[in-house]
């Protein structure tokens, strides 16, 4: 798999990866970390704004370093290459599913299956899909890295679903739409993921170079609301207070 | 004037007065008040002038439907002044009166005019002279128009949004029947949204003394878990997506199910001068009283043609208005009759009004026996009281547009003289007025038997729970059918229990006065006129007088528009038929169906240091692109003289692997790609069946089973279109993945460009190591990259792909490594130049939709001796056995004159024969180069042709080589 | 999902299900390529004729928004109705 190798981003010598909404979210006031070799919006200047919008309002946060990686093959093969490299996980149509590691593992067709990690988690994931695609030709399996094809931001809150409908025909509601619910479809007029990852978080994503584009849109359409961005680690503090 | 003492169901707030200013004068109104109710209160009677002749208008339905009181507020036209609430300090103006309301000068078309302005005279009048027509023109854009729009506001001073809503049920409409449709459907559990027109759900219960049933129900849905939408019409109905607008938002609302709970529209009376201040329906009159507190008149007489005009006279006397009399156009006693009676109004039974009297507002009005309301045979019979209000009412047309939209068919029912519904659509439900179902004891059963329906159409199980109910409400519907009992109280009695007049019963007004459509100021006259003239289908009319195009949409003028043309015609109704009912079924202002302006824009990774570098940024496709950094001949230079770098992350970019790929991409591409060896990369062309270009790019093989296809820049997305197309056709053993966004790419391009690339890399850049179209990976500046030597601008270069996220690191790191060397960014248009010079096509650019590859000197690309079959071969063959007429060849011409992208190519004769593609100014070559079509003829080296460009007629040079190193020696070096 | 029959506004895709029309890119009546070398009136035929039924039609979409998959689907031209959707070879 080492022909693909290129598109992985995993830069040595000190060079961080950078989110295409990184200008924009400086711009907001956001305070840059370094973290699993990406450049981080971990917060901004008023954390209880950050927990308001999370709490009662709505807020977003660039997810774009997500691991995202593209598993090709056939059907049949391609439910046995997820099931190894997850430990497990089986997959229902237009249902993703999480393994332990907190991995999703997202079916975009019965033969391409979309998987996103956490950056820390990127190496060990890459590696186990690599290793499970890697048999003999007969199951011909594919691993695409395109974490930096695809740029990433979480609605979260009470009013996600309202910010949602600012900008995208698709249903999410809870009904329709569960928890794991996966929905391919336009977002903001552009090819795009939908990933319902909890209650009140919608994972949307697009194109890399819509990134700056799709934060315009949503921070546009989450000011009516009252909302707007928040870090990386106020999401992690809400999930947090959720699961407690 | 002072408002009527406490009504119970009165929406004003009386301790908390606001203002605002009307043309500038203050304005005093309580909360709750409309603009309309707070300017009537100050004793204003007209409202507007109207469209054509500028006549006096004022309140007539005091619900949203005509356009008698349409404002501006703060500079923003189209308002309707009897539902837009007042705000405190906001500025409201009239419209289309110069220069007051008072004073109008272009009241003189009334005076003079009428005569000689019949519709569609200015296509007419206005045809001779020719000449003239501009003048014309511009007198009547000034003259047409009801308002004006403020030329300078920001974009975001009034912003809009769209809103996506799904849900299992929409009710349109919160009147009686909707309310319990909703409060039905959600109490099973059904995910419902209620739009209404009004401020608060209820609709005419809210001022026919049922408001306090009204806010339960209101209550009870929103308990049920309805969202109800307010002041939100429902503007069309688009298979299943209807849009409802609710202010600044354009609610989408897409149901599964629909109920239709529309109402109806009283309908006003056609009569002499019927459009003077002062004219009201009757539910206007009753809303300005009840929810308002305001007398609409002193002195009323009312006419009507239904029980709703009798109920009117009712509720306006314990209003405190006199009632002169009562002229009911049926002619059987009505049982409400005898409750006027004995209230001591006069009624008049088989009598009507056929005239109006008074110069600014109403004094008097005619009231006459149907049987002789000719104009003369009135004032003969008639009599004429004193009055400063008469209340019409010419019965109800159901408010079917959007039903209509939905699938609904009308007929003509002869009994009750309307159209009603006689077959709906799957998923489609009526209730209440709008299904016949508007009498008190029948809107509730109705209602919530819509409800019910459409909650069973959504589960199954839901039906089951609710039949024994729904079966009960049918009976309960089918028994309300029969008569009431006698004796009921008006109030409470259906209003279409007696028969109301056939529409050649009524008085046949044709005087100039007497309006049908007050929007466009249509007559009676007009309509017999349009027909005389051949107009004679409802659909044609309507289109010669505008009869139903106005504002109102044809809820004032539809009923008397059809009853006046069955008419003229002899017809009955139901052989006119009704127009068909288009959106928006409200006026709604335009930029709320824009949205908000988002237009996709994608952009590099390095698009920012683009900008910092103070480039000229423009689109390119859906990329904003930087297309120089502010000297493009300088740019384009340095490659030559030194290096430079361009960003190319545009580029498509496609991981072509599989078992299949090579046999794939042979299927696809004009020659062999399966011999291409790993780590090369080969040039290559796609061409459709008939054998035309469809794009171009290179195809790198990075290993056996993976190939890495560059396609151009605004064809990446048609090319993945394409690929996949293709592969689900055939089914071959291959993965596709489009990964344009997720590289960067820059070309790094120049005799300098091996130095500056050598000391970011560990790769061996030496010549005979990473030679010409070798594909290589390694790490640039640290970051793991793929790397192709390939040479579209003409000079040594390096195409260097590597993960998005370090577009801007990369880009960095080179531009920092070359400085020594003098590298310089460059942008798209020295890149033109530079590809130019070597005679590199740009499809789309160069070529077209009819260009095939031999035509543009791509023959070499062309492998007609491939065993297997490839998309375009069968064209191609046949192509190449019959010469092209025209071919692609480059031109030199000596420095200065620049000929247009576009300028035509003559031949001997001097006919047009090709057209100029491409055309720069080389500093490096010293004279002007370019690439046109010519005649086959002239396509051979040192052929003269000459090119005509607006007028100027320039010879140039045919050169069908590389125009820079022919050889491609600096390319290989 | 049987309540939505219109193509105008949704359309099903097989592996997303229901999505607005504006996700797809319309790929046009089914014309089988030709298997062997075509006569130049076969090419013809097969580049630029169209049978443009009023009726049932079989034709290409594109779920370009969405999964990027092709699929067919059975539509009436006169009404918009679409019977099935499915992909190649399940029709």
């Amino acid at each position: 798999m080492s022909a693909l190798a290129f598109l992985t981003p995993d830069a040595v010598g000190g060079a961080p990866a950078r989110s295409p909404m990184h200008r924009l979210a400086s711009a907001a006031g956001a305070r840059a970390r370094e973290r699993d070799g990406w450049q981080i919006a971990s917060g901004y200047p008023d954390p209880g704004v950050e927990r308001a919008r999370l709490g009662e309002g709505v807020a977003f946060v660039d997810r774009s370093s997500l691991c995202k990686l593209e598993l090709h093959a056939g059907a049949p093969e391609l439910r046995g290459v997820v099931a190894q490299a997850s430990g497990g996980v089986r997959l229902e149509p237009r249902a993703a599913a999480r393994s332990s590691d907190g991995t999703w593992w997202c079916p975009v067709t019965p033969s391409r299956v979309l998987a996103l990690a956490e950056p820390g988690r990127a190496a060990t994931v890459r590696a186990a899909a690599l290793a499970a695609a890697g048999g003999p030709l007969e199951v011909y399996a594919t691993v695409v890295d395109v974490t930096c094809g695809l740029a990433a931001l979480t609605l979260a809150g009470p009013l996600a679903a309202e910010l949602l409908a600012r900008f995208c025909a698709i249903d999410v509601r809870p009904e329709i739409t569960p928890v794991g619910g996966f929905r391919p479809g336009s977002i903001a007029r552009t090819p795009g993921y939908l990933l319902r990852e909890r209650e009140d978080e919608l994972l949307v994503l697009v194109g890399w170079a819509l990134g700056e584009y799709l934060w315009t849109v949503v921070a546009d359409a989450a000011e009516r609301l009252g909302g707007g961005p928040v870090g990386a680690d106020a999401l992690a503090e809400h999930r947090e207070r959720a699961g407690a | 004037m002072a408002r009527l003492p406490p009504q119970p169901a009165e929406r004003i707030e009386r301790e908390r007065e606001i203002s605002f200013t009307f043309d500038g004068r203050v304005v005093r109104a309580f909360e709750g008040d409309t603009i309309g109710s707070a300017l009537f209160a100050a004793g204003r009677r007209t409202f507007s002038r109207s469209f054509k002749y500028h006549r006096r208008r004022g309140l007539l339905c005091c619900s949203g439907s005509c356009p008698n009181c349409l404002v501006a507020v703060d500079g923003a036209p189209g308002a309707r002044a009897c539902t837009e609430p007042a705000r405190d300090g906001i500025s409201v103006k009239h419209l289309n009166a110069t220069p007051s309301l008072e004073l109008d000068v272009m009241s003189l078309t009334d005076a003079v005019g009428g005569p000689f302005t019949p519709p569609g005279f200015y296509y007419r009048t206005f045809m001779r002279p020719r000449r003239l027509w501009p003048l014309y023109e511009w007198v009547l854009r000034h003259a047409a128009g009801l308002g004006r729009l403020e030329r300078s506001r920001s974009e975001r001073a009034w912003r809009t949004e769209y809103r996506r809503r799904h849900a299992d049920v929409l009710v349109v409409g919160g009147g009686h029947a909707g309310l319990a449709a909703a409060i039905a459907a959600a109490e099973l559990g059904a995910d419902v949204v209620l739009a209404d027109e009004g401020r608060e759900p209820g609709g005419r219960l809210l001022w026919e003394g049922g408001h306090e049933l009204a806010r339960a129900l209101a209550e009870r849905a929103r308990a049920a878990g309805v969202e109800v939408l307010r002041s939100a019409p429902a503007l069309a109905h688009f298979d299943g997506l209807v849009p409802v607008w609710q202010g600044d938002t354009l609610h989408q609302v897409r149901a599964r199910l629909h109920v239709y709970a529309t109402g109806a529209i009283e309908q006003p009376l056609v009569f002499e001068r019927n459009d003077l201040p002062g004219v009201m329906l009757s539910g206007g009159a009753r809303r300005l009283a009840a929810l308002y507190a305001l007398r609409p008149g002193e002195r009323a007489v009312i006419a009507t043609t239904c029980d709703r005009g009798l109920a009117a006279a009712l509720a306006l006397q314990e209003a405190g208005v006199e009632i002169a009399a009562v002229a009911d156009a049926r002619g059987a006693p009505s049982a409400a009759v005898a409750e006027l009676e004995a209230r001591g109004i006069e009624t008049l039974q088989g009598w009507t009004v056929t005239a109006a009297h008074g110069r600014r507002a109403v004094t008097r009005a005619t009231l006459a026996p149907l049987a002789s309301a000719g104009a003369r045979a009135a004032e003969a019979s008639g009599r004429t009281l004193e009055c400063d209000l008469i209340v019409v009412s010419g019965g109800d047309a159901p408010a079917s547009a959007l039903v209509a939209q939905a699938g609904a068919r009308a007929a003509y029912d002869g009994a009750s003289g309307q159209f009603v519904l006689a077959e709906l659509p799957r998923g489609v439900f009526a209730a209440g007025e709008l299904a016949g179902d508007g009498a008190p004891e029948r809107v509730a059963a109705s209602g919530e038997l819509a409800g019910l329906e459409a909650a069973a159409a959504l589960d199954a199980s839901l039906a089951d729970v609710s039949r024994e109910r729904m079966s009960l409400l049918r009976e309960q519907l089918a028994s309300a059918h029969e008569p009431a009992p006698a004796g009921a109280a008006p109030a409470a009695r259906a209003h279409d229990e007696l028969p109301a007049p056939a529409h050649d019963e009524l008085p046949a007004p044709n005087g100039a006065r007497a309006f049908v459509c007050y929007c466009e100021d249509v007559t009676a006259k007009d309509i017999g006129r349009g027909v005389r003239e051949g107009y004679d289908s409802i659909e044609l009319c309507k289109r010669f007088t505008t009869v139903t195009m106005g504002p109102c949409q044809g809820r004032m003028c539809q009923r008397s528009s059809v009853g006046l043309i069955a008419r003229e015609t002899g017809q009955e109704l139901d052989a006119v038929g009704t127009p068909t009912a288009r959106p928006p079924w409200a006026a709604v202002p335009l930029g709320v169906l824009a949205g908000r302006p988002i237009e996709p824009a994608k952009r590099s990774s390095i698009h920012g240091r683009h900008r910092e570098l103070g480039a000229r940024v423009q689109w390119a496709g859906d990329w904003r692109r930087a297309y120089d950094y502010g000297d493009p001949e300088g740019e384009a230079l340095a490659v030559h003289a030194s290096a430079g770098l361009i960003d190319v992350s545009t580029l498509g970019k496609l991981l072509v692997r599989g078992p299949d790929a090579g046999e794939f991409l042979d299927r696809l591409y004009t020659n062999r790609i399966s011999t291409l060896k790993p780590g090369r990369v080969r040039y290559g062309v796609l061409t459709s069946d008939a054998g035309r270009i469809i794009d171009d790019g290179t195809i790198g093989r990075l290993d056996e089973a993976t190939f890495y296809v560059t396609t151009t820049s605004s064809g990446a997305g048609a090319v993945e279109q394409w690929f996949s197309w293709w592969l689900a056709d055939w089914g071959l053993g291959v993965h596709l993945s489009d990964v344009t966004q997720a590289l960067a790419a820059v070309n790094l391009a120049g005799p300098r460009s091996r130095a500056i690339l050598s000391r970011l890399t560990d790769l061996d850049c030496a010549p005979e190591a990473f030679t010409y179209l070798d594909a290589r990976q390694g790490r640039v500046a640290g970051v793991g990259a793929l790397l192709l030597r390939i040479g579209f601008v003409g000079e040594l270069g390096y195409e260097i792909h590597f993960p998005a996220a370090y577009g801007e690191h990369v880009w960095d790191a080179i531009l920092a490594a070359g400085e020594p060397e003098e590298i310089r960014p460059f942008g798209l248009e020295p890149q033109r130049i530079l590809r130019l010079q070597k005679q590199h096509i740009l499809v789309g650019q160069d070529t077209d939709s009819e260009s095939t590859p031999l035509g543009a000197a791509l023959g070499w690309a062309v492998k007609l001796d491939k065993d297997e079959d490839f998309i375009g071969k069968w064209a191609l063959a046949h192509t190449a056995e019959h010469p092209a007429p025209s071919a692609l060849v480059g031109f030199t011409l000596p420095d200065g004159f620049v000929p247009t992208e576009g300028a035509v190519v003559l031949d001997g004769s001097g006919a047009v024969a090709g057209q100029v593609t491409s055309a720069r100014r080389s500093r490096q070559l010293g004279c002007v180069i370019g690439m046109a079509w010519v005649p086959a003829a002239l396509a051979g080296d040192g052929a003269s042709v000459t090119i005509a460009d607006n007028g100027t007629r320039v010879s140039a040079s045919v050169v069908t080589e590389p125009f820079h190193d022919p050889a491609g020696e600096l390319l290989r070096s | 999902m049987s309540s939505i029959r219109v193509v105008s506004f949704v359309l099903e895709c097989p592996f997303c299900g229901v999505r607005e029309v504006a996700d797809f890119a319309f790929g046009g009546e089914i014309t089988p390529r030709p298997r062997a070398t075509p006569s130049l009136r076969e090419l013809s035929e097969y580049n630029y004729f169209r049978r443009n039924v009023a009726g049932v039609q079989r034709e290409w979409w594109y779920h370009r928004s969405g999964c990027r998959s092709w699929f067919q689907a059975e539509r009436d031209t006169r009404t918009n109705e679409i019977r099935r959707v499915g992909l190649p070879g399940e029709l």
